[in-house]
């Protein structure tokens, strides 16, 4: 494992104004680009040849998958087309916009505000740290992909984009830097045990000048500051709940299935070990089973921790003015950039393993780009709840006090899910009749003794509050998600009635914002008291006219 | 519906201080629409035409399978049939009257704010700044009635266009400048 952690560009970008004239001119992809353009099309074009050729020397049958060797033909001319668009390929920083542009016979000339610029992120795999080069992704608010993908660029030249970027936005946006006053002192929090004492560094010289400052300034010339580290334990049991090795294990059934299962008789001659295997009788029988899973859940679950550090190994959030970093990876290192006030909605969830340690994990959601990489979302996988005000604090000011007296939905709220859920079993045991007889109806009795408890604990468990400037809310059990919209994030409001909720005398109401994905945006509050939902309406609605919503 | 002060709402902001749009916009629309009366026809014109092109095809296809393929005592498709299109075309006569007595609209410092829906309710209310861009459009049928909907869009997710139906096209334009106008006055 490499000890290497610091981010691609710990250097402090160069002044962007200053740099202005030579970087108006056109300005071409690192020449690097075509070591990666031709290892694109190998492993897209040669490979699969290579394999098919391969495999028919093995012997297999490979009547279906001829075709690859022909997709091997078309290697050159895309090699020869890949080269001309890179020798076509030309990008501008002019002072407001970034220009690229593209294209052999069909020029396009996209140009790209640096204000409307949502995310800038980076990319780079083990050959691309080598080379001192990564790809950029720059994303503005369409939802619709990258606005433009500059692959490969130098460092420095990533840099500068950046710089240019963070200048215009923190130019654009006063309102978020001017309120946040007393938070920049620089600390490094142990995210594992929020420790901070432990690896406090003693606060910088420039950590005073945080408290006035001009607003207005870019922040480009500031220390960045460390939010969160996440250690390798963290991480370590953090993977030990995801769900990845599952995925994997998955989709190895899938692709099992698809290439070396047609027919039944593969299928049972790869399992055929099962059969011979000698595993006794009765209770030994028995225990080697339930070893046998044991030692398949504990592989899994290696295999789970192993993808997870893989992925976000050496987990830094930092922030310098207006602009939160996330940087990760251990072979491919990934760098993501959030302006604060670019952010849409904060989540904090706590799902129960992180719970059970006092833990919970901060995402944030961006108008830019269609979802993203996994863990783009993320400001921490894991943080310990003791410190969660301080963390959020940095990135809306408003977030810094715990939210306290939440609210509660309709008192019926209770009575009505567990109508429903009564409903739901009585139906359940009766379709259980046809198939177990009247024994079906034995399962009734606790089937509704744990609707009633899960009823009353969801209907407990919800929650929403309006602090200053932003709307919270909170559900779930084995899950539990905090949302938090700031009023000048919502884009509409929408309160809806069943003809049920009105005999119940309940609303519900959906809060909806700007979001990358078509289903993501917004929170549905269900279940609140009509008078309730009436005013909460009118009130967000009335404090977002007042509030200006920048992108 | 009255636009008295959420109780939840500081008082000092409630009176409206801080919102710096021209307020003589307010008067020049009245504070609570209804849709223009012709919309109940355009409605039923619209569901009308809709169940007869499916009503037409399903019949034609139910006569067929009964006169050669069917199992059931004689006229018992075509009948079920038939109800299904006499109830549909009842729906049809009976809902537009529901519907339009349940739409109305208002404009006001806020924003818009949309009440529809005959079983299921909603309110749809657009901060006045959040308004993106907005379209007047007029399909063939909406011609021949003499209306025009208007498309409200957001940068919001699920709810980003926010259709209003059943507007005179001079009334879906005089709104359409009003919320530019409007969110014009909050422009970046």
């Amino acid at each position: 494992m490499p000890s290497e952690r610091t981010p691609v560009d710990t250097t402090p970008p160069a002044a962007p104004l200053a740099a202005e004239p030579e970087l108006e001119s056109p300005l071409r992809l690192h020449p690097f680009s075509l070591i990666f353009i031709f290892a694109g099309l190998v492993r897209r074009f040669l490979v699969p040849a290579a394999v098919v050729i391969a495999a028919s020397f093995l012997g297999s049958d490979t009547r279906d998958s001829r075709y690859e060797l022909w997709a091997a033909a078309f290697f050159l001319p895309a090699a020869v087309m890949a080269v001309l668009r890179y020798f076509s390929f030309r990008y501008r920083m002019l002072a407001s916009e970034l220009v690229v542009s593209e294209g052999l016979f069909h020029r396009t000339e996209r140009h790209v505000p640096y204000a409307r610029i949502q995310n800038v992120d980076t990319s780079q795999n083990v050959f691309h740290r080598l080379l001192g080069v990564a790809e950029a992704t720059v994303e503005t608010a369409g939802g619709e992909g990258a606005e433009a993908r500059l692959r490969v660029l130098s460092n420095a030249a990533i840099e500068s984009l950046r710089a240019r970027v963070v200048a215009t936005r923190a130019a654009a946006a006063p309102s978020v830097a001017a309120s946040d006053v007393d938070v920049g002192r620089d600390r490094l929090l142990d995210a594992a045990t929020g420790r901070a004492s432990a690896h406090a560094a003693p606060p910088p010289a420039s950590a005073l000048d945080h408290g006035g400052g001009n607003a207005l300034a870019p922040d480009s010339g500031r220390e960045r500051e460390t939010l969160v580290r996440v250690p390798l334990r963290a991480l370590l049991f953090v993977g030990a709940f995801s769900l990845r090795g599952w995925a994997v294990v998955g989709m190895g059934m899938g692709l099992f299935w698809q290439f070396g299962g047609h027919e039944e008789s593969r299928i049972r001659e790869a399992f055929s070990w099962i059969h011979q295997l000698d595993l006794g009788h009765g209770l030994a029988a028995s225990l080697k089973i339930v070893a046998g899973a044991g030692v398949f859940l504990v592989l899994v679950v290696a295999l789970s921790m192993i993808l997870t550090v893989v992925r976000f190994y050496g987990f830094t959030l930092t922030r310098q003015g207006d602009e939160l970093r996330t940087h990760f990876g251990l072979f491919t290192q990934r760098t993501f950039t959030v302006p604060r006030h670019r952010v849409q909605l904060i989540l904090v969830e706590e799902p129960w393993w992180l719970r059970m340690r006092g833990l919970v994990s901060v995402q944030v959601r961006t108008a830019g780009g269609d979802g993203g990489p996994a863990g783009r979302s993320w400001l921490t996988p894991v943080w310990p709840r003791a410190r969660l005000g301080e963390l959020l604090a940095r990135i809306h000011p408003d977030l810094r006090a715990p939210v306290q007296d939440w609210q509660s939905l309709h008192p019926a709220t209770r009575r009505r899910l567990l109508r429903i859920e009564f409903v739901v079993t009585l139906i359940a045991c009766g379709a259980l009749t046809l198939w177990l007889g009247a024994w079906a109806w034995l399962a009734l009795l606790p089937l509704l003794l744990a609707c009633s408890v899960s009823t009353s604990i969801r209907a407990r468990c919800t929650h929403f509050q309006l602090t200053e400037a932003i709307l919270h809310h909170r559900a779930g059990v084995l899950r539990r998600v905090q949302i938090s919209v700031p009023f000048a994030k919502i884009q509409s409001i929408r309160q809806f009635e069943s003809p049920f909720d009105r005999r119940w005398g309940m609303t519900g109401l959906h809060i909806d914002t700007a979001g990358a994905s078509a289903v993501g945006g917004g929170v549905t509050i269900r279940y609140l008291p009509r008078d309730v939902g009436d005013r909460l309406r009118r009130r967000l609605g009335r404090e977002a006219a007042r509030s200006e919503f920048r992108w | 519906m009255s636009d008295a002060p959420a109780g939840s709402s500081p008082p000092s902001q409630a009176s409206g201080a801080g919102v710096e749009s021209p307020t003589q916009a307010l008067d020049e629309l009245p504070r609570d629409h209804t849709l223009d009366p012709r919309v109940v026809a355009y409605w039923r014109t619209k569901s009308t035409l809709g169940i007869v092109a499916i009503a037409i095809p399903s019949l034609i296809s139910g006569s067929v399978t009964e006169f050669f393929a069917s199992s059931l005592p004689a006229g018992w498709i075509l009948g079920a049939l038939g109800l299904a299109v006499m109830l549909a075309l009842l729906t049809a006569f009976t809902w537009p009257g529901l519907a339009y007595r349940r739409t109305s609209f208002h404009v006001d410092d806020d924003g818009l704010e949309i009440r529809s829906g005959v079983l299921w309710r909603q309110i749809h209310h657009v901060p006045r700044n959040r308004v993106q861009h907005t379209e007047v459009n007029q399909g063939p049928l909406e011609r021949y009635f003499g209306l025009a909907h208007l498309i409200v869009h957001t940068a919001g997710t699920t709810q980003a266009a926010i259709p209003l139906h059943g507007l005179t096209p001079d009334a879906a334009q005089n709104l359409r400048l009003t919320l530019a106008r409007r969110s014009a006055s909050d422009a970046v």
